[in-house]
């Protein structure tokens, strides 16, 4: 039994998949993807001919996050039609006097294609940050009018306080009928947990593969004449359960999912499956077929069942919904 | 030669009729099953989202504020607000096909006249997630104009009205409710908008058809080529090596039969999709012939590495990694307006040629030539790397 080990651990191929590619994976490309990720950005233009000091506090106030605005002195529309700006908003001349005296109809051109995706969201939080200007401009006219003796500005700084440090209307988001205290999870670690779930399985199948390759070597059939195959199907069983189950501590120990019970059979379903594969399906391609079949139907079960779009029994049939059992 | 070794690697396809079927199929199969399920969820979910509201305090300003937010222009055709009475209970244990419960609690209106930040519970649906979803969105884009007006209220009730007696004082807090309110949520009135037609981005149903063209042909790519792998018997290299066949010209006849594989299945595909769904992708040429392209680069791209790396599992990693970044670099995965700052780099442009050209193709109707050219600089890099003797590649 320790041969055949040895044997396998003497492949290039098993320490490759075993420990290069996780930790290339781990140590380089998720964090590069990370980072990636986190510089995804929608570019915005901004246009202020006249440099003025209300932009840079309006732009102040809009969280950078998506979007990644350049301030420009001069419109130049060419930015849309080579997609270096999703919108482009210009700014009028006297923007804060227009503000201040409540002259607020079009104050702000935008330009936008067709095909622009999300400006929606960046006018929307440009509309807000103006918008907290001129309703105290307004108040502070209407008071003037009936009250003249109280001054505008003490008047417009008051209004502030019910925007800072936090708005007077807020919701409170609660949630019903959430599912298995799934919607607590970040979405982001349930995708790297079915990457790491599809990586899994195709390190078994791998290991499934010398299976294989046992029974063309004719070493199967060499032990069926000795009555040991049983013994050497438990070497196998064992052994790549045991490799398993280290790769999934690991795993889980770097992506902080929450476990649940049945999660600790995730790993030994997934041997056991690519077992019966071994059993049921004579040839190794065929094997691989029905393997990757499985796996990619897993992958997206799972996705579904992770958004609540599918839900019911049948699910489970596809072992990484166990985490969400 | 060449041609024998390509017709030898058709034969060797053609000879597994089954995984042949299966490497076919069970991309689209997956990728129509979960466009289906999602498709189908997302329409009904967003037929129209309803809103439950139980309002507890039930006085003028709740009263308007759920009348604007019925009316807002950008919203109201897929929103219903429905009256949801008293019982809240009754609603959470049923929600039916509410989206959102939304409880406004007794006594709202004089907290937040007060200055005091008394919130709103929103009850999100999670068994309908998009429109729950959707619900949210609206609701977080109203707590701002909701606390501006508020502001405005608070404000000149604060200098103004307070001091006035009885009718006169409700009637000018009404008043200014209303004004405010209107006055917030006429935000779009801000704007002047223009929109125009030429553009560097691809449209949302572009990007759509093109990576969901894209997702198939990849996963049966490698499919292709992970189950028909040729068998690597020492006897037969040992015979092809006496009649002059060397592993080079070996991988280019592989990287042939992946070209010729790919531009027929892309070609049917392509075409398939323009018979049954016009509006979406009109059917061109030169949209096919960028697919050609892309086709070409990827089976380049594996000839390389198959000719650099040896052991198949890193081959394999090596490949699809490759594969994923000049995807990425390109905007096939995000589009390219979004991509960091690194990745935009204007060195990098002959390599965004495989995507560039489909924007020249739909956005602005021109044949993409100089990106076709490009790919055909790409496509003899890999030829040239493919013929180098292993020593000089190595070095």
């Amino acid at each position: 039994m320790l041969i055949i080990w040895k044997s396998i651990f003497k492949r290039i191929t098993t320490w490759v998949l075993m420990v290069l590619i996780p930790i290339v994976l781990g140590i380089i490309i998720y964090p590069m993807i990370k980072d990636t990720v986190s510089q995804v950005s929608v570019p915005i233009t901004v246009v202020d001919q006249t440099d003025q000091a209300i932009t840079e506090e309006l732009l102040k106030e809009i969280e950078d996050s998506p979007f990644q605005v350049t301030k420009t002195e001069s419109l130049d529309l060419r930015l849309l039609s080579t997609g270096e700006a999703e919108a482009i908003f210009v700014f009028n001349d006297e923007l804060e006097a227009n503000i201040l005296s409540g002259n607020t109809d079009k104050i702000v051109t935008w330009y936008r294609t067709e095909n622009s995706y999300v400006d929606g969201l960046f006018k929307e939080k440009l509309a807000s940050a103006i918008m907290s200007r001129v309703v105290r401009a307004e108040a502070a006219s209407i008071v003037s009018h009936y009250r003249p003796e109280t001054e505008w500005d003490e008047v417009f700084k008051y209004g502030l306080k019910y925007f800072d440090p936090r708005p007077i209307f807020e919701m409170k988001f609660e949630h019903i009928h959430s599912a298995q205290n799934t919607s607590s999870i970040d979405s982001g670690n349930q995708l790297l947990f079915i990457i790491m779930w599809l990586y899994l399985s195709m390190l078994i199948g791998y290991f499934t593969k010398i299976l294989y390759e046992w029974r063309t070597d004719g070493i199967l059939e060499r032990l069926k004449l000795l009555q040991q195959t049983q013994y050497y199907y438990w070497s196998w069983f064992i052994g790549v359960l045991a490799i398993t189950y280290s790769f999934s501590f690991v795993a889980i120990q770097l992506i902080e999912v929450p476990l649940n019970n049945w999660a600790y059979f995730i790993p030994f379903g997934t041997v056991l499956i690519c077992f019966l594969f071994f059993i049921l399906v004579k040839k190794k391609w065929s094997m691989y077929a029905w393997l990757i079949s499985y796996s990619v139907a897993s992958f997206i079960i799972f996705l579904l069942a992770d958004w609540q779009i599918i839900e019911s029994e049948w699910m489970y049939l596809f072992i990484p919904t166990w985490l969400l059992g | 030669m060449l041609y024998h070794l390509w017709v030898n690697e058709w034969k060797r396809l053609l000879k597994s009729p089954t995984l042949l079927l299966f490497t076919l199929l069970l991309p689209i199969a997956l990728f129509i099953v979960v466009g289906f399920v999602v498709y189908s969820t997302v329409q009904e979910e967003l037929d129209e989202v309803e809103m439950i509201i139980i309002d507890e305090d039930e006085t003028f300003e709740t009263k308007a504020l759920i009348k604007q937010l019925a009316g807002d222009r950008t919203l109201a055709e897929q929103i219903d607000f429905i009256n949801g009475g008293a019982d809240l209970q009754k609603h959470l244990r049923n929600p039916k096909e509410a989206a959102a419960i939304i409880q406004i609690p007794e006594g709202f209106t004089e907290q937040l006249r007060s200055g005091k930040n008394e919130s709103i519970t929103v009850f999100l649906n999670d068994q309908i997630p998009f429109s729950s979803q959707l619900a949210q969105l609206f609701l977080e884009s109203g707590q701002s104009y909701i606390t501006s007006a508020q502001a405005g209220v608070n404000t000149v009730h604060h200098f103004y009205s307070s001091e006035l007696e009885g009718k006169e004082r409700k009637d000018v807090l009404q008043k200014n409710t209303i004004h405010f309110t209107f006055l917030a949520l006429g935000r779009n009135d801000l704007f002047e908008m223009h929109e125009g037609v030429a553009s560097g981005l691809l449209s949302w149903n572009d990007q759509a058809v093109l990576t969901g063209i894209l997702l198939i042909y990849f996963l049966t790519y490698i499919l292709l080529v992970s189950l028909f792998q040729p068998k690597e018997n020492q006897a037969i290299q040992e015979r092809l090596r006496l009649i002059g066949v060397t592993k080079a010209k070996q991988r280019l006849a592989t990287f042939l039969f992946h070209i010729s594989f790919s531009w027929i299945y892309l070609f049917v595909l392509v075409w398939m999709i323009s018979k049954q769904f016009e509006t979406y992708l009109p059917f061109s040429w030169p949209y096919v012939f960028q697919w050609f392209g892309i086709a070409m680069i990827l089976a380049g791209l594996f000839m390389v590495t198959d000719r650099l790396i040896n052991e198949r599992a890193s081959k394999w990693f090596v490949f699809i990694l490759a594969s994923i970044a000049l995807l990425l670099i390109n905007g096939f995965i995000i589009p390219p307006a979004y991509l960091p700052e690194y990745l935009q780099a204007a060195w990098l442009a002959p390599v965004r040629s495989l995507y560039i050209g489909y924007s020249s193709i739909l956005t602005h109707n021109q044949w993409p030539w100089v990106e076709w050219i490009f790919i055909l600089i790409g496509t003899g890099i890999t030829l040239l790397l493919n013929s180098l003797p292993r020593k000089k590649v190595q070095r």
